[in-house]
């Protein structure tokens, strides 16, 4: 917390340590485990609306209107992606570089893109940390010299006033200029699409289909005849195409693929030649009058030269920036480092403990929820069995050293070899299983003769809320952990609990609820199981502390509301807003546990007829139903 | 009969240019997990020239969609071509049974990325994420 002092930390950190050691053999805490920790700055701060009437506004939102999280935004996404720039620089170093933006423009530099001696810094951080595909193009001539370069060359040569010249030899000379320019960029657009065949094929394949106008098979009469035959003869070319990029980056491979280009495929016209020739019906022209009209003709023809050529650079950067990211994150030192830092044993233990929390409330409830005995006992006992899933580092033997000397993870073997969401997500070469905010519930299954567990995974951005919000995990993982009995996943778990949910969704249903759509009866359920969870957790504290506890256990929900990029939600979730006020805040054992005196203005009270040991009951359950709606004390 | 002819050949040739030109479509992404159906598309819409258009259709069937630039249309088909190159070029042919992770497929191509292949289904996962991240 960035508020606390060091003194405070130590003995909060001993105080956590000694709930950790006083857990007995079975895992089981004696007490309130999140408890010990601090409350957030900004559940601190007053809100907008009191917590009884409406969560939302209390939580998430100050009373002056602002976001609540607004000014720790940043700081929070820094911090979610620090471990994947920190292993990215730890296995840039073991490479041999400084870090891994010195890595990769060396890496550029090698694949003849220098990089200008300041680029511009933001369009830098988009090469570098795209955050979508609609952020990073146009941005060579703020990187690149070579596309500086060429905007320098071009404005140049349209500066030349060849109208005032009157020797043929002058003229020639611009003539000869003109031509060097082209020449230089068609054989540096040669080097680099040689550098991505798939993007050059669909790239040719674009202006092949350029070639037709809408709703016509028939190419344009001012189409490049020899363009027109290079594209009929796409499909023979498939096989040499293919062939190439099979051998990319094996030696030799430059030389061939620049060779099949030359060979194959007719350049754009805006880096190649243009034809010279003057048009046969013209009267007969001066030869001053000609080369002008050669001029011309270049100095329209190197309009657009700078446009595509940036765009061939930006396409070989990237390629050459994807390139170095997949090698980096399937390293063994960013696997290492990225699960040493996510997955260290303090947090295990600690996540533990708080699963453990969560699913003995759940259990309580279940209780009181299901009236079946054979299916309340199998759902008792399928929640002792329910692990949190915890990456584990692979073994030695499955990385391989790649063509650099890089010890990687085998691509032969990873499918065997590793587990869970180690199989995949280093794979990725943006690493984002490590900083995308989500978690999710996995019901057992098979396949053929690979069985997997029934687990719930906390992804590392949300495992890191851990250490400085435990009220915020605790909420997740009783969200998660209650998709086991959500109307859906209960039916393929074997004990379809529909019935029992109906009544509680019809409530939510309701226009003073939250207007519960179609597809949103798991995810809404799974809420309300977390805040039952929540109100058990949160009772065991002294009861002016409740209220900061349950709007520090929002935060995930309030980020998400600050900044969408941050939201793990999904259209199965209703509206942020209703799942805090609507749900959470609108839940009876919430509100007697914080003392509401009355039902909020805003949200119906909506809950099934279960007790909670020890809390001051506001509104005593009725026994009109298993599952209705009940109201808030009068 | 000759104004007949005349009105006849003005309304057809008023069909011709009152129907509307069918979209090309240059890419379409269809991935599913957990009952969870996404669909991601671009399609090229013929309007006074060439307009690209990226659509997302969630699992209620709800669709999202914005125009994009032509640079944008093909730096996503780019990656897309990528993965389907990687598939269908460089992967030693395998006769198990494949559980479909991702459905890719282009103007001119297309493959299916089984969950058993770790490497594709992580590079899949990225690009996924990343086409999600546009419509947040």
């Amino acid at each position: 917390m960035g508020t606390m002092s060091t003194y405070t930390k130590s003995v909060l950190k001993i105080v956590f340590l000694i709930q950790l050691f006083s857990m007995n053999s079975s895992g089981q805490e004696r007490d309130c485990l999140v408890c010990t920790f601090p409350l957030t700055p900004e559940s601190l701060k007053p809100g907008q609306a009191d917590a009884c009437e409406d969560l939302y506004a209390a939580a998430c939102v100050s009373a002056n209107g602002k976001y609540k999280y607004q000014d720790i935004i940043k700081k929070e996404q820094a911090k979610i992606k620090k471990p994947v720039v920190d292993a990215r620089n730890k296995a840039a170093q073991q490479m041999g570089y400084k870090d891994f933006n010195d890595a990769l423009k060396s890496k550029l530099k090698a694949a003849g893109l220098t990089i200008k001696s300041s680029p511009d810094k933001e369009a830098w951080e988009r090469l570098v940390n795209p955050d979508n595909f609609l952020s990073i193009n146009g941005d060579a001539d703020k990187i690149y010299e070579t596309a500086q370069q060429c905007g320098k060359e071009k404005s140049e040569l349209n500066a030349i006033p060849s109208y005032l010249l009157t020797e043929p030899a002058e003229l020639k000379n611009i003539v000869h200029r003109y031509q060097t320019f082209q020449t230089k960029y068609k054989e540096l657009s040669i080097k680099y699409n040689a550098q991505d065949i798939p993007n050059f094929v669909d790239q040719f394949g674009w202006r092949c289909k350029n070639l037709k106008t809408a709703g016509s098979s028939l190419p344009k009469s001012k189409d490049d005849p020899r363009l027109v035959q290079e594209c009929a003869n796409i499909p023979q070319l498939k096989r040499q195409e293919t062939e190439l990029f099979r051998e990319e980056g094996s030696e030799g491979y430059q030389r061939k693929a620049e060779q099949f280009i030359r060979s194959h495929i007719v350049m754009d016209t805006s880096l190649g030649s243009v034809s010279l020739q003057t048009p046969v019906k013209s009267p007969p022209k001066s030869e001053v009058e000609s080369l002008r009209d050669k001029i011309k003709l270049l100095d329209e023809s190197i309009t657009d030269t700078c446009n595509s050529y940036d765009s061939i650079v930006t396409n070989a950067g990237k390629k050459v920036t994807s390139d170095l990211k997949k090698e980096i994150a399937r390293s063994r030192v960013t696997v290492e480092s990225l699960i040493d830092s996510a997955y260290s044993p303090e947090r295990q233990k600690l996540a533990a403990g708080i699963a453990q929390s969560a699913k003995n409330d759940i259990q309580d409830l279940v209780g009181s929820l299901v009236k079946d005995p054979k299916k309340r006992g199998d759902i008792l006992e399928g929640y002792g069995d329910l692990k949190i899933s915890w990456m584990q580092k692979p073994e030695a033997s499955s990385y391989t050293k790649d063509s650099n000397g890089v010890e990687v993870l085998n691509e032969e073997t990873a499918g065997k070899n590793l587990n869970g969401s180690a199989r995949t997500a280093f794979f990725d070469p943006e690493l984002s299983f490590f900083t995308s905010i989500n978690a999710f519930y996995n019901p057992a299954g098979s396949t053929g003769k690979e069985k997997t567990d029934e687990q719930v995974t906390m992804q590392p951005a949300i495992l890191s809320i851990l250490d400085e919000n435990p009220y915020a995990f605790l909420g997740a993982i009783a969200h998660e952990s209650g998709h086991k009995i959500d109307p859906y996943i209960s039916y393929i778990n074997g004990y379809d609990l529909s019935g029992e949910c109906e009544g509680l969704l019809n409530c939510y249903r309701d226009s003073k609820s939250i207007k519960l759509g179609i597809g949103q009866s798991g995810e809404t359920m799974a809420d309300y199981y977390s805040s039952e969870v929540l109100a058990r957790e949160i009772q065991k504290l002294p009861q002016e502390q409740r209220k900061q506890a349950l709007m520090s256990s929002m935060e995930i929900f309030c980020l998400s509301d600050v900044d969408i990029n941050m939201s793990p939600f999904n259209e199965v979730h209703p509206e942020t807003s209703l799942r805090i006020g609507g749900i959470y805040g609108a839940n009876p054992s919430i509100r007697n546990v914080l003392g509401c005196k009355n039902d909020s203005s805003k949200f119906k009270t909506c809950g099934l007829n279960v007790s909670i040991l020890d809390a001051p009951m506001v509104n005593p359950p009725t026994k009109d139903s298993g599952a209705t709606a009940a109201k808030g004390a009068k | 009969m000759i104004k007949l002819i005349s009105v006849a050949v003005l309304l057809l040739s008023f069909r011709t240019f009152a129907e509307p030109s069918t979209p090309d479509l240059l890419l379409d992404i269809s991935f599913e997990k957990n009952h969870m159906h996404h669909r991601y598309s671009i399609k090229e819409v013929f309007d006074k020239g060439s307009t690209y258009v990226l659509s997302f259709t969630d699992e209620r069937q709800k669709t999202q969609s914005m125009k994009i630039s032509e640079d944008q249309a093909r730096s996503i088909k780019n990656r897309a071509t990528r993965i389907i190159w990687e598939n269908l070029y460089r992967k030693p042919a395998s006769s198990t049974n494949c559980l479909v992770y991702v459905t890719l497929k282009t103007d001119s191509e297309q493959t299916k990325i089984c969950k058993d292949n770790a490497v594709l289904v992580g590079e899949s996962y990225g690009f996924l994420n990343a086409l999600r991240g546009a419509f947040r």
